[in-house]
């Protein structure tokens, strides 16, 4: 029997939320470009501590919450943490879902762009550095349209990014293995 | 938006970061107590298929500024 709270790590989900946190300005200036205007950044980043200082509680319980949720469904047992992946993704989501619900639409989005900006700087391990400029527009522009939950459903967008980074470390293992060594 | 404003806004992002650290830490503590008083959720069923943490970006860094600024 594994004991739930030993898969959390919790220095690991702070230090996620402070990335959501400390660099949320510099998201609202990259997701807005020429148009970033500074009182809407100060309303974001003054709504996102507010509502974290509100529901810290039951933020770190929706985040927790979802990670169970999709571990039972998929029948994945972590057997020494919770990745990375889920940390980034199921924490930004709870955030901009709390947002949302705030009313905070905009502030919601950013949070969400940031996730994608996670994830793809996940992928450059694989990629030369390169990550997947393509794939992150595309997601950026159903952040922007408000359609990332109806595209991808609760878990597509974290699925998207840890399967891509699974098949690239394979194939980067492949390279370095002979299939048939002599 | 000028480069100083953004340098102020970061300022701020980090000042009340640091300051929220220890209630998120708190809200954690609190939170994750109902899962290790109820037995049934510390069962996970199916097999085990993965086997480490893989924290390489939050060992990297620990904000975005050097993403967005990329």
């Amino acid at each position: 029997m594994s004991n739930f709270v030993t898969h959390y790590h919790k220095e690991n989900i702070l230090k996620t939320f402070q990335a959501y946190s400390s660099g949320l300005a510099d998201c609202y200036y990259r997701y807005h470009g020429a148009s970033a205007k500074v009182p809407e950044c100060e309303q974001i980043i003054g709504s996102f501590f507010e509502t974290c200082r509100v529901h810290n509680v039951a933020i770190m319980d929706a985040v927790a919450s979802e990670i169970v949720r999709y571990m039972n469904y998929y029948g994945v047992q972590p057997r020494d943490g919770v990745d990375e992946f889920k940390l980034i993704y199921f924490m930004g989501m709870r955030l901009a879902a709390f947002l949302e619900r705030e009313g905070n639409v905009t502030a919601s989005k950013v949070i969400k762009y940031s996730a994608v900006l996670m994830l793809d700087d996940r992928l450059k391990e694989y990629t030369d550095n390169r990550g997947r400029p393509e794939l992150k527009e595309r997601l950026t522009q159903l952040i922007r349209d408000g359609k990332l939950e109806e595209k991808l459903g609760t878990d597509g967008l974290y699925l998207i990014y840890k399967c891509s980074a699974n098949m690239l470390k394979e194939v980067a293992e492949q390279d370095r293995v002979p299939l048939c060594p002599l | 938006m000028l480069d100083r404003d953004l340098d102020n806004l970061r300022g701020i992002c980090k000042d009340r970061t640091e300051s929220i650290l220890t209630h998120m830490s708190e809200g954690f503590d609190s939170a994750i107590k109902k899962y290790n008083d109820i037995e049934s959720a510390n069962d996970f069923p199916g097999e085990a298929r993965s086997n480490s943490v893989d924290v390489l970006f939050l060992d990297r860094v620990s904000t975005l500024g050097h993403l967005a600024s990329n």
